[in-house]
C-alpha cells in the first residue's frame, strides 16, 4: 500500500488495470463518498488539504479511466514504466499482458487512429473521443489550470471539479458539482466543442507515471527545456525534477531553499496558493525573501508551516530558522 | 461420532500434551474510546462461541474501568485480574469464575488498582503469559480506552484484534489514533537498533518534529536510510490487520460507514482493516443491561441479535484460517 499521493490512477480507484467502466464507476462513487468533505469516516485522519488533494485524484483518475481513449493512452504510459512500480497485487505477468495489450493497440491505432475500443465502453460512447493533447493534460494533480478553490473546502461539495464531459455517463454525478470555475478549463471546453487534428500517438505528451502523481510539468521550473514532444516527454517529469536539496546543518534555511524543494517536488506556487489559500503574492516573497512584502511575522509563521507541510519538510528545522533570518532583517532588502 | 470419542478429544485439546500448551485463540477487543460497546460486544460474543461449542473465558482487561460481569448480569465476582496481578493468586486459571452460562468463564476485572493502566511491565508479561495459557478454546480480552502501552500490548498480543467503532467523529477520531499506536508500537517491538527506535518514538509523539503523520511517512524514512527495512517495515504494515465492527449503526449511511472506513484508512494510513459487519442500535440492548440479562440469551430473534451472530461467524472464520495460517502475531 502506498501514499495516496504515490498512487496511480488504478491504484486510487482501487481497481485493476482490467476493471470494467462499471467497477470503476463503483468504486469511485464509493471513494467520492468516503471523501467527502462531510464524511466521517476521514475525521481526524486527513487535513483539508490533503483532502483536497485526495478529491481532485480520484476525480482525474475517474475522468481519465473512464474515457476509452484517455485510458488507453494511459495504461501505454503505465506499461512503460518498470514493473516494480506496480501495485500490489499486479503481477508482472498482469504487466506484460498490459504491455503486450498496450503494444497491440497502438499497433492497431496507428492503422486506424479513430476506430477502436468504444464497444468496450458503452458509456461513454455518446462521447467524442478526447483530443490526443489533452491526454497530457490529465496526470499530475497540480497540471490543472488553477482553479479558484472554495474558501472553506471544510464545507465544499464533496467533488470540486466535475467534469462536464460526464454528464453524458453518468447524470448523477453532475449534481453536487460546487460549479466549475470561470476561468476556463481548457479540459472541459476543448473536450466538449473541438476535435483537435489528431495527434500521432508518439507525438502526445503522455501522463505522468505512476510513482510521480504530484510531478507536473514545471514550467516556470528551471528545467523545463526537455522535448515538447516524443518518447522522451514520458519520462520527462520524472527526470527533470530537480532532485531534492540536502538538508544539513548548514544549510542556509531561506526562500532559495524553499524554491528549490518546491520544484523538487514538482509543485508551482500557483498550485500551493490553491491548495494552502495563501496568497500566490506572499508565497512568492517568501520564496524571494521580500521581507517588506510579507504579512505580520505570525502569519508568516503560519505560512511556513502550511508550506513545510505540502513540500514534506521538517517544520520544527525550517521555520525557526526562516522567520531567524526575516528577523534579521536579511533577504532581498539587506541583501540587495 | 460418539460421544465417547468426542469428549475425549475434547479432553485431549482441553489438557493438550503439555498441560499448558497454548491453545486457545485469543481475541482482543478494543478501539480506543470508551462507551461504544466494547464490553457488551465481548460478553454478547462469548455467549456466541459457547453456544457454537466452544469454551470461552472472558477476561476483563479493562484495566480501571472493569464492568464485563455487569454485561453478564452476574455481581462482581469475588476473585479478579487484581488477585492474579498482585500475586494473592498464583494461577490464573484459579480466578475464572462461573458466568452462569455453560462454556463461558470470566476473569474479573480488576477493581482495587488505581491508575493500574499502568501495571508494571513485568506484571504484563506474566499476565499475558498466563492468559495465554488458559484452557480454553478462545478467550476474548475486554480492553480498556486509550492507547496506553498496556492497552496496545494486549492488542498486539491477541491472535485477532478487533476494534469497534460507532458512527460518530470522536469514536473516529480515537480508533485512528489507535490503530496508528498499535502498529507504531508493533515496530517498536519489533525493531531493536537506536536510530529507527528514535524514528518509531518521534512518531509516537503527536506533532512530532519529524512530520511523521502516518506509517508511510514512518517508511520512508526508515527506507531512505535502510532500504531493506523499510521494506520489512512495509510488509509488516500490510500483514498488520485488525478487524472492525461498526457498533450502534442507526441508518443505512451509518451502516455504510464500515466501508468508507476502510477505504480511509486503507489510503491514509495503509493500514488494511478486516470488516465483520456492523450492528444495529438496538434498545433491548440497553434494556438487557438493566434487566441484568444477556442479550443473546434472552432476545434470539432481534435484528441486533442478528447481527451480532453474524459478527461471532465472521470471526469464526478468521479463526479457521488462524489455524491453516499458523498463528503469527506479536509474542511479548
Amino acid at each position: 500500500m502506498k501514499d495516496f499521493r504515490e498512487q496511480n490512477y488504478y491504484e486510487l480507484l482501487e481497481v485493476t488495470v482490467h476493471a470494467s467502466q462499471q467497477e470503476i464507476e463503483d468504486s469511485y462513487r464509493q471513494a467520492r463518498r468516503a471523501f467527502a468533505s462531510d464524511s466521517v469516516a476521514t475525521y481526524a485522519l486527513f487535513s483539508p488539504e490533503e483532502l483536497v488533494l485526495l478529491r481532485r485524484r480520484i476525480e482525474e483518475a475517474y475522468r481519465v479511466l473512464t474515457d476509452a481513449e484517455r485510458r488507453r493512452l494511459y495504461d501505454r504510459e503505465l506499461s512503460r514504466l518498470d514493473s516494480t512500480q506496480w501495485p500490489d497485487g499486479e503481477t508482472p505477468a498482469d504487466t506484460k499482458q498490459q504491455e503486450q495489450r498496450a503494444d497491440e493497440q497502438r499497433q492497431q491505432q496507428e492503422q486506424e487512429p479513430d476506430n477502436e475500443d468504444q464497444p468496450r465502453l458503452p458509456l461513454v460512447e455518446s462521447k467524442p473521443p478526447p483530443p490526443a493533447d489533452e491526454v497530457a493534460e490529465v496526470d499530475p494533480v497540480v497540471t490543472e489550470p488553477a482553479e479558484p478553490v472554495e474558501s472553506e473546502p471544510v464545507e465544499s461539495e464533496p467533488v470540486e471539479s466535475e467534469p462536464v464531459e460526464s454528464e453524458s455517463a453518468e447524470p448523477e454525478s453532475a449534481e453536487p458539482k460546487s460549479g466549475e470555475p470561470k476561468s476556463g478549463e481548457p479540459e472541459t471546453v476543448v473536450l466538449e466543442s473541438t476535435k483537435p487534428e489528431p495527434v500521432g500517438p508518439e507525438s502526445v505528451a503522455p501522463p505522468a507515471g505512476p510513482a510521480l502523481p504530484r510531478v507536473e510539468k514545471t514550467e516556470s521550473g528551471p528545467a523545463t527545456d526537455a522535448p515538447s514532444a516524443g518518447e522522451a516527454a514520458s519520462t520527462r517529469q520524472e527526470e527533470q525534477l530537480p532532485p531534492l536539496p540536502r538538508i544539513d546543518d548548514d544549510t542556509p534555511i531561506d526562500g532559495e531553499l524553499l524554491r528549490r524543494v518546491r520544484l523538487a517536488r514538482g509543485l508551482e506556487l500557483e498550485r500551493i496558493a490553491e491548495i494552502t489559500k495563501i496568497s500566490i503574492y506572499y508565497l512568492r516573497n517568501l520564496e524571494i525573501e521580500d521581507f517588506t512584502n510579507l504579512p505580520a511575522r505570525v502569519y508568516v509563521r503560519g505560512y511556513l508551516k502550511q508550506l513545510c507541510s505540502i513540500l514534506e519538510l521538517d517544520a520544527s528545522r525550517i521555520v525557526d530558522a526562516y522567520l531567524a533570518r526575516l528577523d534579521a532583517g536579511g533577504g532581498r532588502e539587506g541583501e540587495g | 461420532m460418539n460421544e465417547g470419542e468426542g469428549s475425549s478429544a475434547e479432553r485431549r485439546r482441553q489438557r493438550g500434551s503439555g498441560q499448558r500448551s497454548e491453545r486457545a485463540t485469543m481475541i482482543a477487543v478494543g478501539g480506543g474510546k470508551g462507551g461504544i460497546g466494547k464490553s457488551l460486544l465481548t460478553a454478547n460474543l462469548g455467549v456466541c462461541f459457547a453456544r457454537s461449542g466452544k469454551r470461552v473465558v472472558l477476561v476483563d482487561a479493562d484495566l480501571g474501568g472493569a464492568n464485563l460481569h455487569t454485561c453478564l448480569g452476574i455481581d462482581l465476582p469475588a476473585a479478579s485480574l487484581s488477585d492474579f496481578v498482585q500475586r494473592r493468586v498464583a494461577n490464573l486459571e484459579d480466578v475464572v469464575v462461573d458466568s452462569g452460562i455453560d462454556g463461558l468463564g470470566l476473569i474479573s476485572g480488576a477493581q482495587d488498582f488505581l491508575g493500574s493502566a499502568n501495571i508494571k511491565y513485568t506484571q504484563k508479561l506474566r499476565t499475558l503469559r498466563q492468559i495465554r495459557r488458559l484452557q480454553a478454546d478462545v478467550i476474548l480480552l475486554d480492553l480498556g480506552s486509550g492507547t496506553s502501552f498496556n492497552v496496545l500490548d494486549f492488542f498486539l498480543s491477541s491472535h485477532l484484534g478487533i476494534v469497534i467503532i460507532v458512527p460518530e467523529p470522536t469514536s473516529l477520531e480515537n480508533s485512528y489514533r489507535f490503530l496508528r499506536s498499535a502498529f507504531y508500537r508493533l515496530l517498536h517491538h519489533r525493531e531493536s537498533a537506536r536510530p529507527f527506535l528514535e524514528i518509531i518514538e518521534q512518531a509516537m509523539l503527536p506533532n512530532n518534529d519529524k512530520a511523521i503523520r502516518t506509517p508511510h511517512d514512518i517508511i520512508r524514512l526508515v527506507g531512505r536510510m535502510d532500504p531493506e527495512r523499510g521494506d520489512r517495515y512495509r510488509a509488516w504494515l500490510s500483514s498488520f490487520r485488525p478487524l472492525l465492527v461498526v457498533n450502534q449503526v442507526r441508518s443505512p449511511e451509518d451502516a455504510e460507514l464500515g466501508p468508507a472506513v476502510l477505504l480511509a484508512c486503507r489510503k491514509y494510513l495503509g493500514i488494511e482493516l478486516d470488516l465483520l459487519g456492523h450492528i444495529d442500535y438496538g434498545d433491548n440492548v440497553w434494556q438487557a443491561v438493566r434487566t441484568r440479562t444477556v442479550l443473546m440469551m434472552q432476545d434470539v430473534e432481534s435484528p441486533v441479535t442478528q447481527r451480532i451472530w453474524h459478527v461471532a461467524r465472521q470471526i469464526e472464520k478468521r479463526m479457521e484460517s488462524l489455524e491453516v495460517a499458523g498463528r503469527e502475531r506479536l509474542k511479548l
